[in-house]
C-alpha cells in the first residue's frame, strides 16, 4: 500500500476509533474526550492534506485521484477537485466537522461543565457517521493497482470557474456549522440545563453557520449562472433546495431565539427549529448524494444512500424522542405585555418561513410521494415553486419593515404610524414611477413598493440614530446586533429586487450568424467577427469572437466558448457575460459550422442580475457586523 | 500526439448541428411559445424547462411548440401532446387535480392553522 | 402513550418515504406510449425514398432510435444484426431512426459495421418527439395493428428481443 493510502486510512479509522472511545468516556473523563476531539482534528487534517498532496502530484495509486485526477488539469483545479466528487467532498465534510468540533470544545473547555460532555458526545456521534462513510462506502484512499498512467480529470463542469473553489467549502462550513447548535440543543435537553448562556452560544454559532450558508447559496446561483450557460441562476433543483431548506429554518430561528433571550419563551419551538435545521442538512445530503432524486449535481449512484438513511433515522428518532419526552420540561417563564409588539412580528415571520420551508420540502419530495402512493412519476419545478414562493417572499419583505418599526414589549400605535408614515408614502409613490418606466407587472410593482417600504424604515432609523450619536459607525459599536441585522436585511431586499427584475424581464434572441453578420438585442448589437480554436492542455476550445456595440458605439469584445473534453461527447459551453448594474448581456455559443463559417449564438439581456451577488455581499457584511459582538465583553 | 487525439475527437464527436433558421413567429406567439416551454421539463437536462435549455432535444421541442402554435393549437392541446408522449413527468407543475392538490392545499392549511394558532396564543400570552 | 403515538406518527412516514426512495431510480421513466397507437411518421430513408407507418401496415415493427455517437448503440448493433439474420423470413421489419446525427456519419458507420435495419432520417427530431424519445438507444415494439406494445430504454439483449418478438406473434 502506498504511503498516502496508508496514512489516509489510519487517520480515518483512527478518528473512528477515537470517537467511539470518546462517546463512552466523555462523561467520566472529559479531559480525555477533549484530547480525542483534538486528535480527530489533527488526523482529519493530515488525511485531507494527504489527499490534496496526492491530487497535486498525480498519485494515481490513490483511488480518488485515479477517479478525478488528470495530468493535464491545471494545478489549481487539481487541488480543488478535492470536492469535485463524492468521496473527496465527504472527506472535506469530515475535516470541517472535526475542525468545528475542536474549536467548539476548545472555546468552552472550562465552562458549562454539565453541558460540555454531552456536546462532545453528540459531536462524536455525528463524527462516527462520517468516519464510517469515509472508511467504507466512500473511502477515497483505496489502493489502485496497477497504477494507471493517467486519469479522466474532474467533471468538466467543475473545472471551469474559480467559483468552484469557494462555493463548496462555504456550503460545508454552513451545513456542518449547524452541528454545533444541534449538539448544544441535545446537551441541554439531556441535562435539563437551559440557561441564557446557552442561547448566546447557540446564536453566535448559528449566525456564523447561517452566514456561510447564505454565501454558499448565493455563490451556487452565481456559479450556475456563469458556468451552466442557460442564463439563469436558480432552477429549484433538488440540490439547490437542499441548501435552501436549512436556511429557511435557520433564518426564523435567528429571530425567535431573541424572544427566548428576552422573554424566556418559545424554548420548545427553538429546540425544534434547531433539530429540524440539523436534520435538513442531513436530508439534503441524502437526497442529493444518494441518487434518490434526479438532480444536476447528484454524483452517480453509490452505496452511500443506505448509510445516510440509517444516520437520518437514528438522528431523527433520537432527537424526536428528546423533543417529545425531554423538552416539555422547559416551561415557558414569560408573558407578552401587549399583543402589539416585535415579538408578535417575529412569530408571524417564523410562521411564514416555516410555511416557505414546508412548500420547498413538499415540492422537493412530492415526486417520491407521488410515486410511492400513486405509482406515477411527476415533476415539480420552477412554475410551482415560483407561484408559491412569490407571495410568501413578499409577505416576508413587508414584515421585515413592520417588525423593525415595532418596538419590543409594548408597541405604541402612534409611534408606529409615525415611523411608517414616510416609508409608506415612498412605497406608494414608487408605484406610478416604476410604472412610468415601463415595468407594469403587478408582482414587480408590489415587490418594489414593499422593498422600498422596509428599506426606508431601516435607513431612516439609521440616519436618525447616526445624527443623534453624531457618528454612523457608532451605531455598529453600540448595537452591533441590531444594525448588523439591518444591513443583512438590506442585503435581502437588494436580492429580492434583483430576483424580481431578472426573472420578469429577461430578453432572449437566438440567431445563426455568418462572419460579420449581427444580431440585435435590446440596445446591443452583437457582431460575429470570427470563429477560432484553441488547444488548452485539458480541453479543446472553440471560441466565437464577437464585437458588442451599444447604440451603435463599439464597447467591447465578448468570446463565448464551447469546450470539448476527451471524456465527454457533449461540449461544455462557457458563456461570456458583460455585467453592469442595470443589466447583464449574456452570450452563449450554441453550435457552429464545421468549416468555421457560422455560429449559432444565444444572446440574453437580463436586468439587475448582479444585484443578487451584491446583495449577498451586503448580507455577509451585515452578519460580520452583527458577529462583532462576539469578542466584545457583554455590556449591561 | 495529443493534439492529434483532440482533433480526431473533435471531428468524430458531436458537433452540434446548426439549427435551421426558425421561421419567425410574431411577438405575441413568441411569448405564448415561451410560456408553454416554461412548463415543460427538458428530458435530458434534469429539472430545467426546455425554454431555458440549450440542449438539442429542447431546441427541437421548442421548434415543435412553434409549429403547433402555427397550426393554431391551444396551449392546453400542446401541453397534452407532450404529456401523452412523455408522461405526466414532463410537466414541471403537476396538474392540479387528485392527489396533486395536496401540493397547494397542505401549505395553505399549514399557514391558516398557524395564523389561527398564533392569534389565540398571542392573546393568551398577553392576557 | 400519546407521546409514543406522536413519535411514530412523525418518524414513521419520513423514514418510510426515504427508504422507498432508495429503492427507486429517478432516471428510469416508464413510457407513456405503451398500449397506444403508434404515431404516424413520414421520413426519408438513406436512399431518399419516403417511408410511412401506413406503408408498413400488417408487419411487426422493431423501431430502434440510435446514433453513431452513442456508445451503447454500438453494443446493440451486434444484437440487431443477429436478430435481423434470424428473423429474416418472418413478418418483422427493423427500423433504425437516426437521432441527432448527420447523414455522412451514418453512412460511414454502416459501411463499417453493417446495416441491420432500414434507416430513417429524422433531421428535426420530429419522430423522436412524437414517440417521446428522451435519449438513445430506445426501442419500440409495434404490432401488426400498429399499437406500441413495449418500449425499452437502454441496450437490447438477445434474450429480451426474442422474448418481445414472441409476445408480438
Amino acid at each position: 500500500m502506498s504511503l498516502i493510502n496508508l496514512i489516509g486510512n489510519v487517520c480515518i479509522f483512527g478518528s473512528l476509533a477515537s470517537s467511539v472511545v470518546g462517546i463512552f468516556w466523555a462523561r467520566k473523563n472529559f479531559g480525555l474526550a477533549k484530547k480525542l476531539i483534538y486528535f480527530n482534528f489533527f488526523a482529519m487534517t493530515l488525511a485531507t492534506l494527504g489527499m490534496v498532496y496526492a491530487l497535486l502530484t498525480n498519485d494515481f495509486s490513490v483511488s480518488y485521484v485515479a477517479h478525478v485526477g488528470a495530468r493535464e488539469t491545471p494545478r489549481f483545479f487539481a487541488a480543488i477537485s478535492l470536492w469535485s466528487s463524492l468521496e473527496g467532498s465527504i472527506l472535506l465534510w469530515g475535516w470541517v466537522l472535526s475542525a468545528y468540533s475542536a474549536l467548539c470544545i476548545y472555546l468552552y473547555r472550562d465552562s458549562y461543565a454539565d453541558l460540555m460532555p454531552w456536546v462532545a458526545i453528540t459531536l462524536f456521534a455525528i463524527g462516527i457517521f462520517f468516519y464510517i462513510v469515509l472508511g467504507i462506502p466512500a473511502n477515497p484512499f483505496h489502493e489502485v493497482f496497477p497504477v494507471p498512467p493517467n486519469g479522466p480529470g474532474p467533471n468538466p463542469l467543475l473545472q471551469n470557474h474559480w467559483l468552484m473553489a469557494v462555493h463548496p467549502p462555504m456550503l460545508y462550513l454552513g451545513y456542518v456549522g449547524m452541528s454545533v447548535p444541534f449538539a448544544f440543543a441535545v446537551a441541554s435537553m439531556v441535562t435539563g440545563n437551559f440557561g441564557n448562556d446557552w442561547v448566546d452560544i447557540t446564536r453566535k454559532w448559528l449566525l456564523t453557520a447561517w452566514m456561510f450558508l447564505s454565501i454558499a447559496i448565493i455563490l451556487g446561483g452565481w456559479w450556475s449562472y456563469a458556468v451552466l450557460g442557460w442564463g439563469g441562476y436558480w432552477a429549484w433543483d433538488p440540490v439547490e433546495n437542499a441548501s435552501f431548506l436549512p436556511w429557511l429554518t435557520a433564518t426564523p430561528l435567528l429571530h425567535s431565539i431573541m424572544v427566548q433571550q428576552r422573554r424566556g419563551m418559545l424554548k420548545m419551538w427553538n429546540l425544534s427549529l434547531i433539530v429540524t435545521t440539523f436534520l435538513l442538512t442531513l436530508l439534503g445530503t441524502f437526497l442529493t448524494r444518494s441518487g434518490v432524486l434526479d438532480s444536476v449535481h447528484s454524483f452517480t449512484e453509490s452505496g452511500i444512500g443506505l448509510y445516510f438513511l440509517i444516520a437520518i433515522a437514528i438522528a431523527l428518532m433520537s432527537s424526536l424522542a428528546l423533543l417529545i419526552w425531554k423538552a416539555p420540561q422547559f416551561a415557558s417563564t414569560g408573558k407578552f405585555d401587549s399583543p402589539f409588539c416585535r415579538e408578535t412580528a417575529f412569530l408571524l415571520g417564523n410562521l411564514l418561513f416555516v410555511c416557505f420551508c414546508f412548500v420547498v420540502l413538499l415540492g422537493t419530495l412530492y415526486p417520491l410521494i407521488s410515486e410511492a402512493l400513486r405509482g406515477v412519476k411527476v415533476s415539480v419545478g420552477e412554475p410551482f415553486f415560483n407561484q408559491m414562493s412569490l407571495p410568501l417572499s413578499l409577505a416576508i419583505i413587508l414584515l421585515m419593515g413592520v417588525g423593525v418599526a415595532t418596538p419590543w414589549k409594548i408597541g405604541d400605535k402612534k409611534v408606529f404610524f409615525k415611523t411608517i408614515r414616510w416609508p409608506a408614502v415612498i412605497a406608494v409613490l414608487s408605484i406610478p414611477i416604476v410604472w412610468f418606466f415601463g415595468f407594469k407587472n403587478g408582482w414587480i410593482l408590489t415587490t418594489v413598493a414593499f422593498s422600498l417600504f422596509s428599506l426606508s424604515i431601516m435607513l431612516l432609523e439609521m440616519a436618525a440614530k447616526s445624527i443623534q450619536q453624531k457618528s454612523f459607525f457608532a451605531l455598529f459599536q453600540n448595537q452591533p446586533r441590531r444594525y448588523g441585522g439591518f444591513v443583512a436585511h438590506i442585503g435581502i431586499i437588494v436580492i429580492a429586487v434583483g430576483v424580481a427584475f431578472s426573472s420578469a424581464y429577461q430578453e432572449e434572441v437566438q440567431a445563426t450568424l455568418k462572419g460579420n453578420e449581427s444580431l440585435q438585442i435590446g440596445p446591443y448589437t452583437v457582431t460575429l467577427q470570427k470563429l477560432y480554436a484553441n488547444q488548452a492542455p485539458q480541453r479543446f476550445e472553440v471560441i466565437a469572437q464577437t464585437l458588442i456595440s451599444k447604440n451603435g458605439k463599439p464597447i467591447s469584445i465578448m468570446e463565448p466558448k464551447l469546450n470539448y473534453y476527451p471524456t465527454q461527447r457533449e461540449p461544455v459551453s462557457t458563456p461570456a457575460i458583460r455585467a453592469t448594474a442595470k443589466e447583464d448581456l449574456y452570450l452563449t455559443l450554441m453550435a457552429f459550422d464545421e468549416k468555421g463559417m457560422g455560429a449559432s449564438l444565444r444572446a440574453m439581456v437580463t436586468p439587475a442580475v448582479s444585484w443578487i451577488w451584491w446583495g449577498g455581499g451586503i448580507i455577509v457584511l451585515g452578519s460580520l457586523l452583527a458577529l462583532s459582538f462576539w469578542r466584545r465583553p457583554k455590556k449591561n | 500526439m495529443k493534439n492529434f487525439f483532440f482533433y480526431i475527437l473533435f471531428f468524430t464527436m458531436a458537433v452540434p448541428a446548426l439549427a435551421a433558421k426558425p421561421t419567425p413567429l410574431d411577438p405575441a406567439m413568441q411569448i405564448k411559445a415561451r410560456a408553454i416551454a416554461d412548463q415543460l421539463r427538458c428530458p435530458v437536462c434534469r429539472g430545467i424547462p426546455i425554454a431555458e435549455s440549450p440542449a438539442e432535444l429542447a431546441q427541437n421541442m421548442m421548434q415543435e411548440i412553434r409549429n403547433q402554435l402555427r397550426q393554431g393549437k391551444s396551449e392546453e392541446e400542446i401541453l397534452n401532446y407532450f404529456e401523452d408522449r412523455y408522461g405526466e413527468w414532463i410537466l414541471l407543475k403537476p396538474k392540479p387535480k387528485g392527489m396533486n392538490l395536496t401540493l397547494w392545499l397542505l401549505p395553505a392549511a399549514l399557514l391558516a392553522a398557524g395564523v389561527v394558532f398564533l392569534f389565540f396564543a398571542v392573546r393568551r400570552w398577553s392576557a | 402513550m400519546k407521546r409514543v403515538i406522536l413519535f411514530f406518527l412523525i418518524a414513521g412516514p419520513i423514514v418510510a418515504l426515504l427508504a422507498f426512495g432508495l429503492t427507486r431510480n429517478p432516471r428510469e421513466l416508464p413510457s407513456a406510449m405503451i398500449g397506444k397507437k403508434a404515431p404516424d411518421f413520414a421520413l426519408k430513408n438513406l436512399e431518399g425514398k419516403e417511408v410511412t407507418l401506413e406503408s408498413l401496415k400488417g408487419q411487426n415493427l422493431l423501431i430502434n432510435f440510435w446514433a453513431t455517437w452513442c456508445g451503447p448503440c454500438y453494443q446493440e448493433h451486434a444484437v440487431l444484426k443477429a436478430i435481423q439474420k434470424q428473423h429474416a423470413q418472418e413478418n418483422l421489419r427493423l427500423l433504425g431512426v437516426v437521432y441527432q446525427d448527420s447523414v455522412e456519419n451514418v453512412k460511414e458507420y454502416l459501411r463499417q459495421e453493417g446495416k441491420p435495419f432500414e434507416v430513417l432520417l429524422d433531421p428535426d427530431n420530429k419522430m423522436g418527439i412524437d414517440y417521446g424519445v428522451g435519449g438513445v438507444p430506445e426501442t419500440f415494439f409495434v404490432d401488426a395493428e400498429g399499437f406500441i406494445r413495449e418500449k425499452h430504454s437502454g441496450v437490447l439483449t438477445m434474450e429480451y428481443v426474442e422474448f418481445m418478438l414472441n409476445t408480438l406473434k
